[in-house]
């Protein structure tokens, strides 16, 4: 059913582009500065080409072997955290969203009331160690298992199914397991990738719990590791000058700024690189009647 | 079926259901309800030495110090104001990004835009920020475009503008997160099912018809949970940006109660001060979710339960 | 097609950077192959010699002065602490700032590798925030030693808890040979009467002097262009006086100079700009204890009004613009170093942009003009240091299973010789004629790849630090940055004053008071500009009288109070009357 290019076309495709060079720029000026030489780009101009072509600022930022330890420590938690989580939150979500479910009056107070109120880092420190998740590959798994936030999403994309589909299932003797395996799970694609795509990037960027919950090297996800490569105390203006003064001076071309945009740009590909993968299932139209055969 | 096998279902499926729902409350009561005792913090003169239980009973104290403060209607004042701009014009671009996404013919040209369009998201906002802010400097790029066109004669200083804060925090804030807040409007349009199209497609429907009368009443669930959140959240702004955005001469229309309770209160270690702002805040929250799931009960027929 | 283009180039780029970095570490690993092998044989020698057979020269466990001319060198030590027990521990230590990093790595880091021969202690580093420090305590999680603020609150509050050993107590009876300043230990002692806090960078009277050869710091000066200067036909001695600092200032303006092809402004202010107007308040000879040695709060005095109508005439002038309020710290080191400042106040706003300047073009120099040399009160300057009182304290925890083991593992670090490996780097230097040479096959190696170069050799474990140390043993600077910032700290024009009693007056975190305090700071951020850009001297008057009225509303006199107490406790505690200069 091919139609014919309408006025609208040209107009969206117009607007798309200009929106397209506005996102791609910050990144792109990303990606100049972090292949530019450090001081050169402090003196200002750089906006579209490298001045001063260098690697050194990712050189800088790999020079140690615990970058790759780091690295997969976060392709693990990433990984297996997305997967525990996602799961967990739509299986919650299916439940909570049956109209059958008995004692949802009591449940969904429950569960709200943990979106607005909580008792502050502290106690949750505290709750964290004693049940022994401190410095523990399981505090970046467990804890994050269940996210009401996106049972909510998930809540409200399963209530838009049509209710007749599950009906006649439950009428064919189907189990609730059933349904939720057989029907929900396949028809919520689209959102079961949004919401495993917010999940990954979130365990991705995420540096606080590696820095509050683990104490150990060898724990370090990339974003807490790269935080400190490019720790730089002259900027955070937090500590007293007199530290700051001590920064020897060496005749080092690479700046603070440099290897930050260098480390911005290691970090964020890798993850960036997820979302063609769900793509897929964002541009293909789903046909529920299709489905139910 | 005769009836005794049918009641037996229907207990196998209401304990199949008990059994998805019951281990997320659980999970709640031990990371969400245990560590809640910490919300006495609010009414105790709290100190990390003494431990929450010695600590002593002070009431309301921090509560009236935060109104009483002489900034404090400021604050207030821009915090809702930020936020009810950002609710206006913030709000539908996703969606309509969304909807334009989607009526893009090519495929590839649609994967394209959208892959960039979230790529601002993953930049930290020290870094997004001060991009933006070289852009809006007097030697910036949007500065010489005015002075091109005619609109000023001498280099603009868009930072020094405190009455306009609010159209650079909007614009800014647009471009980091617009790409990334629609894929979930996307994906709910993707989850339309396609036969309604085709259906309209033979009616005869125009673009414009089928994105309103389609599209639109089709991801409207979305929406409006959405919406109902963005609205309890009137409160809430975040500090990051802030730190990168505020200077001294926008401070009086950029201050807003997380950064002003993120400085007198936590940054000087005042747990107690910043528990009651932040009680405060939730219990607001609390009652305009509810006010605004009444109204769109009303308004939609559509709401969060 | 096009997305398939961009997805390519994102890899490549990816794999690009990655495969930098894996052929990096490959080449390191074989070179350092052979010379783990050499230092393993020297280590075993090392320690058979351990009662002196020949020094040993090179690898990590050098002997760094062969003609004895570093007093604190390790050979020196005579039983030292460390050596008795070498059985391996690890000490965790926890450094409450979030920025800090320090891999343990004795196999690649020399530093590390010269700390585990000679201790046998593994020392593990964490880094986080105050936040994670709270909580810790709250948690009673605490760490075997901990490091943050010197004068913070939250360390008052350990030592008070009952949570730390007395650092006194574990140098007598482990590590006697401690490495630590009588006037640190009186300044930090505890009203029990015990010392805990080991502090870095504090200035000690005992180093402080021409004779040990350490110099107080302070970041009040003028920093002018001196092409630019010999341009407008003046010197750096022209700018000694206020007429003639506006001057230069004017004539930089009015002849339309330009760099680069771009104009140059006239004047910066510091990032932080409150500090830009203290310190000229500090230039135009203002005192900050009063006759019976009483603190002053500078915002009260006059001098301080003047240094606010001395930056209003600039900015009438058109000498600065209202972007001083809006641009980042980035944005001002980037203003600097492309050339387009003639001159600046302090020397953090200065160091990164006169360094990228300079690096670019010789002849641009930012160089240091000294002070001007007092205001309308005819009194000459007396300028404050810069955190004499000390940066960050070292604490030991009583969590910790081996104090001793922890008490030696400061008492090695506190030694001069560990401080200098701090500074130049383990095994690369050696001190002859009591000064630091490195050699030069090592002075390649860091030019080669500087971040290699500190990740092997640098212990980066500074946090004892004292930077007289380094200013005692430290060789002729070789650039001329170095040597601006020698003549910054060595020349100046202007007496100084240990800033340490006025830098520890301000109340403690979780008090009221510190609510108070920040409640200041932020009416202060909101008002100073609108002062400093008023449109004529009458409504700078007014404009800063009205600040004042609406601070002691804010409840400054309270504040006031608080600070004069501290400091008067202060002067008891360094065991002086007055502090200020004029008043001794």
């Amino acid at each position: 059913m091919r139609q014919k290019a309408e006025i609208f076309d040209y107009v969206n495709i117009f607007l798309m582009t200009i929106i397209m060079f506005i996102m791609v720029y910050p990144m792109w000026y990303i990606i100049v500065g972090a292949f530019n030489e450090g001081a050169d780009y402090a003196r200002g101009g750089v906006y579209f080409w490298a001045r001063k072509l260098t690697i050194e600022n990712f050189q800088a930022i790999f020079y140690q072997k615990a970058i790759l330890q780091a690295f997969w420590i976060t392709i693990l938690k990433s990984g297996i955290g997305t997967i525990t989580s996602v799961f967990f939150t739509t299986w919650v979500a299916f439940g909570i969203t049956r109209p059958k479910l008995k004692g949802k009056k009591i449940y969904i107070p429950v569960i709200m009331f943990t979106m607005f109120f909580s008792g502050g880092l502290i106690p949750y420190f505290i709750l964290i160690s004693d049940i022994g998740l401190y410095d523990n590959f399981l505090v970046y798994i467990i804890p994050t298992l269940f996210s009401v936030w996106y049972m909510i999403i998930i809540q409200s994309f399963l209530r838009e199914l049509p209710e007749a589909l599950m009906e006649a299932a439950t009428i064919d003797g189907a189990s609730e397991y059933k349904i939720f395996f057989a029907i929900v799970l396949p028809l919520s694609k689209p959102v079961l990738a949004s919401i495993t795509l917010f999940t990954v990037v979130g365990h991705w960027n995420v540096y606080f719990d590696s820095m509050m919950f683990t104490s150990s090297q060898h724990l370090e996800t990339i974003q807490y590791y790269l935080r400190k490569v490019i720790s730089d105390p002259g900027v955070s203006g937090s500590i007293s000058n007199a530290g700051a003064a001590e920064i020897p001076d060496s005749l080092n071309t690479i700046t603070p700024q440099s290897v930050k945009f260098a480390t911005m740009v290691v970090t964020a590909l890798p993850i960036i690189m997820v979302y063609p993968f769900l793509q897929k299932y964002f541009v293909k139209g789903l046909t529920i009647g299709a489905v139910k055969g | 079926m005769t009836k005794k096998q049918k009641d037996y279902s229907k207990l196998k499926n209401q304990l199949q259901l008990q059994s998805m729902v019951i281990p997320g409350i659980i999970f709640l009561l031990i990371f969400a309800y245990i560590p809640m005792y910490g919300l006495v913090m609010a009414f105790k003169e709290y100190n990390v030495f003494t431990g929450l239980s010695d600590s002593p009973w002070i009431g309301f104290k921090f509560f009236i110090e935060f109104f009483k403060d002489p900034y404090f209607i400021n604050v207030m004042r821009n915090t809702i104001f930020l936020n009810l701009a950002g609710l206006i014009i913030g709000f539908p671009a996703p969606i309509i990004l969304a909807i334009l996404i989607c009526e893009i013919r090519s495929i590839r040209f649609k994967r394209v835009v959208q892959t960039v369009s979230y790529l601002p998201h993953f930049l930290s906002w020290v870094i997004f920020g001060g991009i933006a802010l070289e852009m809006l400097s007097p030697n910036g790029i949007l500065s010489y475009f005015m002075q091109m066109i005619g609109l000023s004669s001498k280099p603009v200083n868009f930072m020094s503008q405190a009455d306009r804060f609010w159209i650079i925090y909007i614009v800014i804030i647009m471009i980091k997160n617009v790409g990334f807040s629609s894929i979930l409007y996307i994906a709910a349009i993707t989850g339309i099912d396609q036969q309604m199209f085709d259906a309209a497609e033979i009616d005869g429907a125009s673009r414009f018809q089928k994105i309103l009368r389609i599209t639109v009443p089709s991801i409207m669930g979305t929406i409006v949970i959405l919406l109902i959140f963005q609205i309890s959240a009137i409160l809430n702004t975040g500090i990051e940006q802030f730190l990168v955005l505020q200077n001294s001469l926008n401070l009086s229309w950029s201050e807003t109660i997380d950064t002003y309770v993120y400085k007198v209160g936590l940054r000087q270690g005042r747990y107690s001060f910043a528990a009651s702002v932040g009680f405060f805040k939730s219990v607001v929250s609390v009652i305009l979710l509810v006010i605004a799931n009444r109204v769109s009960r009303k308004v939609t027929g559509k709401g969060l339960f | 097609m096009k997305k398939r283009v961009f997805a390519s180039l994102l890899i490549l780029v990816l794999l690009l950077s990655a495969s930098v970095g894996c052929g990096k570490k490959v080449e390191e690993s074989t070179s350092e192959g052979t010379t783990g092998q050499e230092q393993d044989s020297e280590a075993t020698t090392g320690q058979e010699l351990d009662n002196e057979q020949g020094p040993i020269t090179e690898g990590p466990l050098r002997t760094v002065s062969l003609d004895g001319t570093l007093d604190g060198s390790l050979d020196k030590i005579k039983n030292s602490s460390w050596a008795k027990d070498k059985s391996p521990v690890t000490i965790k230590w926890f450094v409450a700032y979030d920025w800090f990093s320090k891999t343990w790595d004795p196999e690649k880091n020399w530093g590390d590798k010269k700390l585990l021969e000679n201790t046998g202690i593994t020392v593990e580093v964490t880094s986080g925030n105050v936040e994670k420090l709270n909580t810790l305590i709250a948690s009673g999680k605490l760490p075997d030693m901990i490091t943050y603020n010197a004068s913070d609150g939250v360390m008052k509050q350990l030592e008070d808890s009952g949570m730390l050993y007395p650092l006194d107590e574990l140098k007598s009876k482990y590590a006697p040979e401690m490495d630590v300043l009588e006037s640190m230990m009186s300044w930090f002692r505890n009203k029990d009467g015990h010392w805990y806090r080991f502090a870095s960078y504090f200035v000690g009277p005992e180093r402080a002097n021409p004779e040990f050869g350490g110099y107080f710091n302070s970041h009040n000066g003028n920093w002018v262009r001196e092409d630019i200067l010999e341009q407008i036909n003046m010197t750096k001695n022209d700018m000694h006086t206020k007429e003639g600092f506006m001057k230069a200032l004017e004539a930089v303006k009015e002849q339309k100079i330009e760099y680069n092809g771009k104009a140059v402004t006239p004047f910066m202010l510091d990032y932080w700009f409150d500090a830009t107007v203290e310190r000229f308040a500090e230039q135009f000879g203002v005192d900050l204890e009063d006759k019976e040695g009483n603190f002053v709060n500078v915002m009260r005095t006059e001098e301080y009004l003047e240094s606010l109508l001395f930056l209003n005439e600039m900015y009438r002038k058109g000498l600065f613009t209202d972007e001083e309020f809006t641009m980042d710290k980035t944005q001002k080191d980037t203003k600097i170093a492309a050339g387009q400042v003639f001159a600046i106040n302090g020397l953090a706003t200065s160091e990164t942009g006169k360094r990228n300047l300079w690096l670019s073009d010789e002849n641009a120099k930012l160089g240091y003009a000294g002070v001007i040399e007092g205001g309308n009160n005819g009194q000459s300057p007396i300028i404050k240091s810069s955190g004499g009182g000390g940066w960050c304290a070292t604490v030991i925890t009583k969590n910790c299973e081996n104090p001793d083991r922890a008490a030696q593992l400061l008492s090695y670090l506190s030694q001069e010789e560990i401080m200098l490996d701090n500074n130049f780097g383990t095994g690369v230097y050696q001190v002859i004629d009591g000064k630091v040479k490195k050699d030069q096959e090592f002075v390649e190696e860091e030019k080669e790849n500087p971040q290699a170069f500190a990740a092997k050799y640098s212990l980066n474990l500074g946090l004892l630090s004292d930077t007289c140390v380094r200013q005692k043993y430290e060789g002729e600077p070789t650039t001329w940055f170095e040597k601006d910032k020698l003549e910054a700290q060595t020349k100046r024009n202007a007496e100084i004053c240990n800033s340490r009693a006025f830098d520890d007056v301000n109340p403690e975190g979780g008090t009221e008071l510190a609510g108070i305090l920040e409640r200041l700071r932020a009416h202060m951020r909101q008002t100073l500009p609108i002062i400093i850009m008023a449109s004529s001297e009458k409504e700078c008057i007014e404009q800063y009288d009205v600040c004042i009225k609406d601070m002691d509303k804010l409840g400054m006199k309270e504040l006031d109070i608080f600070r004069n107490e501290r400091f008067r406790e202060n002067k008891v505690r360094m065991g002086i009357e007055y502090v200020w200069p004029r008043n001794q």
